[in-house]
């Protein structure tokens, strides 16, 4: 008989894997079918937007920024314009921020069943994935309406937003929004009775609250190992202060608790775009800003669906910025997802367990691939 | 099991894909609040290329015609953002709500 040490084996998965839509590495180290370790490497995708951001002026870069991240460009653009905006000094009028606050929840919303239909892909569970992606194409409708595009909505500028709604458009959100919600209803009951997601989840993929602060983690991920913490409601950044609202969390832990908290996160944004829309202010859109910013830094963070989008941005007074960095959402889970790939909750994960954890973060690896790797996470 | 129920109301109502093609019946048409088609109001424009400067992709080069500068842009480098149009000061620049730009000739996809 060997040593239980002998039978440790390394299987790498990636930075090419049919498993993974994204280039990354995953080294496990398995025992048997059991992960007990886990080497992880995301810089394989590194597009050097930071550097081009200061060739380019605060205008051009609106567009750059946006391209971080295809999924959350709306919270991408938004932290960029309020740390420009912050810059300046200046406020935005309130009807740009109430309209803003619209486009962030509708990507929310896009953003959380794109996710959902993913999991339910990697758990095996195509048909969910397939129903699940056709309700999605309401948001994406709205977010055309809305926007002029479907992703890629270059909705948020600088100094407030794009375009202004109508109250035809209104009512088409709203009943977008009413179609949406038992939808969404539905898929909640399917989630927690559905005994091929329960097997899958459950118990999978544990982050017990003490590692999730550990490893600061952010967004759905740490809200569903219970900690109530979300940049909406503990750093309004948008008259999200003026808008009642519950950050949803869940004591679960596991992968079916993510699950769980982003469904409910999605009837909680229907209920903020309704709010928004109702008591939507009067007034102008835009408050133009001068091509230079002043010198400075400026910082903003945003709650995106993934959770904290954190920008950076230093000006010297010209209309180019000097520095601009991002860290998204996705860079902040990593150190949580190697504890959860490692961890012992009600089972030991097993291989067939990986691509079920690693989707419950929501990764995007490609906007988190501006580090250069130093050695293991 | 429990998606059966949802299978069979989708199939009930008739919910289902549609198949879309470029021409002709069944045409996909985008919103009229659709990004598509960069154009030009001649009479409009005044030439001062604000537009060029903002664009982020580099799609708009400003040439002399008879009547002075003018904005051409070329859509197999445009991006649709609809800057240029922010940025004109005569609201001279206009997005149609085109959606197919399939040609073989690149010269066909310059706007001038
Ligand atoms: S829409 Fe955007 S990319 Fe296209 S020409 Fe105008 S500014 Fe340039
Ligand atoms: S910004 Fe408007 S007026 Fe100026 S060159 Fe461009 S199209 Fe003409």
């Amino acid at each position: 008989m060997s040593s239980s040490y002998e039978r440790i084996f390394d299987i790498p998965i990636g930075p090419q894997h049919p498993a993974l839509k994204e280039p990354a590495m995953l080294k496990l180290k398995v025992d048997g079918e059991h992960v007990v370790g886990v080497d992880l490497d995301v810089s394989y995708n590194h597009r050097g937007i930071e550097k081009a951001a200061e060739y380019r002026t605060y205008i051009q870069n609106l567009y750059l920024i946006e391209r971080i991240c295809g999924i959350c460009n709306v919270a991408q653009t938004l932290t960029y314009c309020l740390a420009v905006e912050s810059l300046h000094g200046k406020e935005i009028p309130a009807r740009a921020r109430f309209l803003r606050i619209v486009a962030e929840e509708i990507s929310r919303i896009n953003s959380h069943l794109l996710w959902l239909g993913v999991a339910a892909h990697e758990i095996g569970f195509d048909t969910f994935f397939m129903h699940i992606w056709l309700d999605r194409e309401i948001t994406l409708g709205l977010m055309e309406a809305l926007s002029g595009n479907r992703i890629t909505s270059s909705y948020n500028v600088i100094g407030g937003v794009r375009r202004d709604v109508t109250e035809d458009l209104l009512s088409r959100i709203r009943k977008g929004l009413d179609d949406l919600e038992p939808r969404v209803k539905r898929y909640r009951e399917i989630a927690i009775n559905d005994r091929s997601i329960l097997k899958r989840t459950q118990g999978v993929g544990i982050l017990s609250p003490a590692d999730a602060a550990a490893t600061s983690a952010v967004g759905p991920t740490l809200r569903a190992s219970g900690i109530k913490s979300d940049v909406r409601a503990d750093d309004p950044y948008s008259s999200h202060d003026q808008v009642p609202f519950n950050v949803i969390t869940s004591d679960g832990c596991d992968a079916h608790a993510r699950i769980i908290v982003r469904l409910d996160e999605i009837l909680e944004s229907i209920q903020i775009c309704r709010h928004c829309i109702s008591k939507l202010p009067a007034g102008p859109i835009l408050q133009r800003l001068p091509r230079r910013a002043p010198q400075g830094e400026a910082m903003s963070r945003v709650e995106a669906p993934r959770g904290e989008l954190f920008h950076y941005i230093c000006s010297d007074g010209s209309d180019k910025p000097y520095r601009c960095k991002v860290s998204t959402p996705t860079l902040a889970n990593l150190p949580a997802l190697v504890r959860m790939l490692t961890s012992k909750g009600r089972y030991v994960v097993n291989i067939a367990d990986v691509p079920v954890i690693l989707a419950s973060i929501d990764p995007c690896f490609s906007c988190a691939a501006r580090v250069e790797r130093t050695g293991g996470v | 099991m429990s998606v059966l129920r949802d299978i069979i109301e989708r199939k009930a109502k008739r919910e289902r894909v549609r198949r879309h093609s470029l021409t002709g019946e069944g045409k996909v048409e985008a919103d009229p609040s659709f990004r598509g088609r960069v154009g030009l109001k001649r009479e409009l424009c005044i030439g001062c290329s604000l537009c060029e400067k903002d664009c982020p992709s580099a799609a708009i080069q400003i040439v002399q015609d008879e009547k002075g500068k003018r904005p051409v842009f070329s859509l197999d480098r445009c991006m649709f953002c609809g800057q240029c149009k922010e940025s004109c000061p005569t609201k001279a620049i206009y997005m149609s709500s085109e959606l197919q730009l399939p040609v073989f000739d690149r010269k066909a996809l310059e706007v001038r």
